[in-house]
């Protein structure tokens, strides 16, 4: 469903944020990127969603191809694909029913239904009863709940989280987990970025690891010794 | 459609503040275009005036008789430029002249006979009144042999064409630095506001919204803070310009086209503004994404 193919990126120069990756993730599937700080996990992600475009190789994401996808079938490709970040991103001048709505609104989703796919959202992140606050007034775990609400609320085949937990405090951590779990069992693939090796779960469909911008197994994810087997592999 | 709108209004609710400095901005840059507006067609008013006085007298020579009279009316009339001709007797002439130098009058007792000539007005229409064609109808005029001099006040005719030019030139070159300042200014603005909602366009963008989409409210906000600028300042100059006229009767005020002059600079400025400065954000985040070194 996404396919990584041999794909390269570079922000600058001939350094590569991302070198020859390749990789696969399945339909319903939950994933996980692991890396350390820098490694290029965010990289991969803005990939997918094709914020950004690599430089060599290509990505095959539900049937799109980074070559030659049109500037203008993107916004229709995001439609289905669901974003959070460590930082939320909700606009402050809104309450949590519009910041999920909104998502609905800026893409023209019909009037009758923003209500009802609003309120669904925010009840299967367990946050309806907050509906009317607004983000400074809320948590940083309740704040993320609302983020993946409205990432969800589109009903996308993925979700993409980008350290999601790395704003939340420790106890409200495991519940940002369950959540993406249980979206995971309702059918939307899940991908999951983070550092934090004690995140990981036995039920993990998939572990992928990324040190440097390059693939590696998740072991390796901090070790120097397979640099060279690595190198001659490319 | 109903969410473009509504975001529009909302964006021009929400940040009242924001809002109340574009109009502000824009109010005051189409204040000042106004005056230069009404200034040039006042200026442009006083020029006509002054051309209305131009005037072209052909004397006729003391023997000419009535046939004579008649055909050099009509050999006038014929030459391009002229639009009307009217004769002026000897006795016209002189009670004319009675009545322009009341108290001199006697000047002209000293005179056996009237010493006045009479003389054809020439009208000559607007487009030929510039020193060459003047000249020209005047050289032709000057052919006729019931004719024994032509005057038009030449020098002051030359004087007159140079000011004119002059003024132009230089309400060209100040409505040019007024227009060029106002784009500028009110643009910047508008990017400010724009580029203050950065976040609320990237989300968007993130989510899926398609460009137009992404735009729209806010072109429709610009739109709106460009026209709301406009009338505030029309209305202000309107009350100013009521109040000058009672002063100065002579002076053109607002009226109707001034007022869609001013409408349509302040639409004009909000449109192209707030596409550009949308356009321009959008892309900045993009390009910001994709290329420069920044601390993720
Ligand atoms: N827009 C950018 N411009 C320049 N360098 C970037 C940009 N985005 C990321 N990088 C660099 O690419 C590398 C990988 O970054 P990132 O994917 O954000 O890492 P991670 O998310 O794993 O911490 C880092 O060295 C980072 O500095
Ligand atoms: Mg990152």
């Amino acid at each position: 469903m996404i396919e990584f193919s041999n794909v390269s990126k570079s922000f600058q120069g001939d350094w590569l944020a991302l070198k020859n990756a390749s990789f696969k993730i399945n339909k319903g599937e939950f994933a996980f990127l692991i890396g350390k700080s820098g490694a290029g996990k965010s990289t991969i992600m803005k990939l997918i969603y094709l914020d950004i475009f690599p430089e060599d190789g290509y990505i095959n994401i539900a049937g799109y191809d980074s070559r030659t996808i049109k500037r203008k079938d993107i916004p229709f490709l995001r439609r289905k694909i669901g974003v959070i970040f460590q930082d939320f991103k909700l606009l402050p001048d809104r309450n949590v029913y519009d910041n999920v709505a909104f998502a609905l609104k800026v893409t023209g989703e019909s009037y009758r239904n923003i209500r009802k796919k609003t309120l669904d959202a925010l009840a299967s992140v367990k946050m309806s009863h907050k509906r009317n606050s607004y983000p400074y007034q809320l948590s940083g775990g309740e704040q993320q709940k609302v983020a993946i609400a409205r990432a969800i609320v589109r009903e996308p085949f993925i979700l993409l989280a980008d350290e999601p937990t790395g704003n939340v405090d420790p106890e409200n951590t495991a519940g940002i987990m369950n959540l993406l779990f249980e979206i995971n069992t309702l059918g939307t693939a899940v991908l999951m970025a983070t550092h934090d090796h004690s995140l990981i779960k036995k039920d993990i469909n998939q572990v992928i690891g990324i040190r440097d911008g390059k693939i590696v197994k998740p072991e390796n994810i901090f070790s120097k010794l397979d640099i060279e087997e690595t190198e001659s592999a490319l | 459609m109903i969410y473009i709108f509504q975001e529009a209004f909302k964006g021009f609710f929400k940040n009242k503040s924001m809002s109340l400095i574009t109009v502000g901005i824009v109010s005051v840059s189409i204040f000042i275009f106004g005056l230069f507006i009404i200034g040039t067609a006042n200026l442009m008013n006083l020029i006509k005036l002054a051309e209305d006085k131009i005037e072209m007298v052909a004397y006729i020579n003391e023997n000419t008789n009535e046939n004579g009279i008649q055909s050099v009316r009509n050999n006038i009339l014929s030459i391009a430029g002229v639009q009307s001709v009217e004769y002026i007797s000897k006795e016209q002439a002189k009670e004319q002249f009675i009545k322009d130098f009341k108290d001199n009058a006697n000047l002209l007792e000293v005179f056996e006979n009237n010493p006045l000539p009479a003389s054809i007005k020439v009208h000559i229409s607007i487009a030929y009144k510039n020193p060459e064609n003047l000249k020209n109808i005047s050289e032709k005029i000057a052919l006729f042999k019931e004719v024994s001099d032509v005057d038009y006040g030449a020098e002051w005719v030359d004087e007159l064409d140079r000011a004119v030019k002059f003024l132009f030139i230089i309400d060209i070159i100040l409505g040019i630095i007024i227009a060029l300042a106002s784009v500028f200014i009110v643009f910047n603005t508008i990017r400010l506001t724009i580029m203050a909602r950065k976040d609320q366009i990237d989300i968007m963008d993130l989510v899926g919204a398609t460009e137009s989409y992404i735009e729209i409210p806010y072109i429709i906000e610009g739109i709106f803070h460009g026209l709301l600028g406009s009338l505030i300042s029309a209305g202000i100059l309107y009350l100013l310009f009521s109040f000058l006229s009672t002063k100065f009767p002579a002076l053109i005020s607002m009226n109707n086209s001034i007022i869609c002059i001013l409408a349509i600079f302040g639409v004009f400025l909000g449109f192209i503004g707030s596409i550009m400065s949308v356009k321009q954000c959008l892309s900045e985040i993009r390009d910001f994404k994709s290329r420069k070194k920044v601390k993720i």
